[in-house]
């Protein structure tokens, strides 16, 4: 109890080791150990299964066969016979507690350890013998993925529809999250723990869980872009910073105090320096690859608005381009808030309480924040004066994709003309469904767009579209022109919900024509009663 | 083992433009906090001034209809 406590055991790893791999020690382990209980320095039978179990688990996760040797030049040499003594352990002391009670294989790291050595090929997975015995231990000694679902599934259910989940049941999820094979756990369960971390005083997670449900959290996030990324918990970091990040390989490095800090209740920070630093990686990612997408386009636009030094950013140790990293912090800060609202935790009121009392409210002069101006419009009215637009057109593919090589936009009929080329296909619909154009941009898409005639089927039904989105955008305009007008004859806002409500049920289908007739008729109607 | 399925709507937690008034509140609020970043204080402030303003109106106003 007391050695369980304090977590030390007096066996030597090599003495482990012995035992595993010697044939006649482990028989002597094995049958006669009450016999020999001298040899075995008194230490308790169990203390020796636990401690070769932990033994074994350690060694799944290195290629470094059995942890003590150092590591191997040869996997596969290295490897050969090993694993047989692994699977005798596992045949002897193992296969039958798991089978009496299964819910122990939630406890225990040694199938997250064969998935692990299996996908980071650590013990020569390509060799028959290590297939044979991911094979066995998976397949055929018992079903565990079967037998982890219905383990799961009660408290996975509950959790998930927002039920009080039992201690027994709170248990089960968390050793599922430690030691589940992934390495990560879904964003829905994600979500419903942080929730219930949130609001159920004893649904209390320890640092494993914490770790596992950031990552998971990052990953989820970075995996959107399709950017792997690796996170990695330390203890003091660095005296100045509680989060950092390496690219290449992508990895995220965050100071175990953050953790403290969340299991103490301080929910925002240790999400925010995840996400932040999944920013960088995400933006460093996507200028790097050079993608010509939609993700890279936003990432570019955001980047040029802050008039971001692109040749030097994440080039040059000494450039820190001070105000947009001042905007991305409070912009990740939002995010993070964000985040949490989306599964009920409301963190906004708490914080702006906290950091505006001493702020005296008077009444002043309205200023329109930056942050609710569209990021089309503020990146509009600075690439068009940037002086190097022309070699960005150059340099960055997207932007090649969507301005003309003298820095100007082009033109919607062009866009859909390139279309044609699947690949850039997706690319431009995101393109054209986020951008704002004015009137004069509309009346000369519809002039060019009714006139085009592809070969083409997707094309063409992507002009049908575009050219519905250009109707119901100018109705907008025309309505916000009669709202404006009549504004103080009707009730605007139960007005514009009807519209909303009209609009989002048929926007998609071809009696948008139709929808517009019959809200200018509804309107004329509304102002001949009025 | 089969990879699982990515379903967070993360397109969602975009914030490059801000549409609810309560977040350009907290952006603004986080950024006159922030100490390494002073040129935009002023203008934050007063952001932050006429965001409260509002919502003190708001509050007021609302009480008056429950009278």
């Amino acid at each position: 109890m007391f050695k369980e406590i304090i977590g030390e055991t007096k066996i030597a790893p090599n003495f482990l080791n012995s035992i595993l791999t010697n044939a006649a020690l482990y028989d002597m382990f094995k049958n006669d150990f009450d016999a020999n209980a001298e040899y075995f320095q008194g230490i308790d039978r169990e203390e020796y299964l636990g401690e070769m179990l932990k033994f074994i688990e350690d060694a799944l996760f290195s290629s470094n066969v059995f942890h003590i040797y150092g590591e191997p030049e040869d996997i596969e040499a290295c490897t050969g016979g090993k694993l047989a003594y692994i699977k005798r352990f596992y045949d002897d002391f193992l296969l039958e507690v798991f089978r009496e009670s299964p819910e122990k294989i939630l406890k225990t790291k040694i199938f997250k350890g064969f998935e692990f050595a299996y996908k980071n090929d650590l013990y020569a997975m390509r060799t028959t013998e290590f297939l044979k015995l991911y094979e066995y231990i998976f397949k055929t000694s018992l079903d565990y993925e079967g037998i982890v679902k219905v383990l799961i599934k009660e408290p996975l259910a509950n959790i998930l529809a927002g039920e009080t989940l039992s201690i027994l049941d709170f248990d089960i999820l968390c050793n599922y999250v430690k030691n589940n094979i992934y390495g990560f756990i879904d964003m829905d369960l994600v979500t419903a723990l942080l929730h219930n971390h949130a609001y159920k005083s004893n649904h209390i997670f320890d640092r494993e869980v914490t770790g596992i449900i950031v990552t998971s959290t990052v990953r989820s996030y970075l995996e959107e872009y399709g950017i792997p990324v690796a996170v990695e918990f330390h203890n003091g970091l660095d005296s100045k910073k509680v989060s950092d990040h390496s690219f290449e390989p992508n990895t995220i490095y965050l100071d175990y105090s953050l953790i403290d800090g969340f299991i103490s209740l301080n929910y925002v920070e240790l999400f925010e320096n995840a996400f932040m630093e999944a920013e960088l990686i995400k933006i460093h990612a996507l200028l790097t690859e050079n993608r010509c997408d939609y993700d890279t386009l936003k990432v570019l636009m955001n980047l040029l608005v802050e008039k971001v030094d692109l040749e030097r950013l994440f080039v040059d140790a000494e450039y820190t381009p001070q105000e947009f990293y001042a905007d991305l912090k409070a912009s990740n800060f939002v995010k993070t808030l964000r985040f949490f609202s989306m599964f009920g935790v409301n963190l906004h009121n708490g914080y702006i309480t906290s950091k505006t009392a001493s702020i005296e409210v008077t009444e002043v002069q309205e200023i329109q924040s930056k942050k609710e101006v569209s990021l089309d419009q503020k990146f509009d009215q600075v690439f068009s004066k940037h002086p190097n637009r022309r070699e960005l057109i150059k340099k960055f593919a997207i932007l090649k994709l969507l301005f003309n090589q003298d820095g100007s936009r082009k033109k919607t009929i062009e866009l859909m003309k390139q279309s044609k080329n699947v690949e850039y296909r997706d690319t431009i619909i995101d393109y054209l469904h986020s951008r704002i154009i004015d009137p004069e941009t509309m009346i000369e898409d519809v002039n060019d767009l009714s006139n085009y005639r592809p070969k083409d089927e997707e094309v063409k039904e992507l002009v049908t579209q575009e050219l519905k989105y250009i109707y119901v955008d100018t109705f907008f305009y025309s309505l916000d022109s009669y709202l404006k007008l009549y504004k103080s004859r009707i009730e605007v806002e139960e007005f514009l919900d009807d519209l909303l409500l009209k609009i989002n049920c048929i926007k998609d289908t071809p009696s948008t024509h139709r929808f517009i007739d019959e809200a200018i008729f509804t309107i004329t109607d509304m102002k001949q009663n009025d | 083992m089969e990879e699982k399925k990515n379903k967070f709507p993360w397109d969602t937690l975009e914030t490059f433009i801000l549409m609810m008034p309560i977040e350009v509140l907290t952006y603004h609020v986080y950024k006159y906090n922030d100490k390494t970043s002073k040129k935009a204080s002023e203008t934050d402030l007063q952001i932050i001034k006429s965001y409260l303003y509002e919502q003190k109106k708001e509050k007021s106003e609302s009480e008056c209809l429950k009278r």
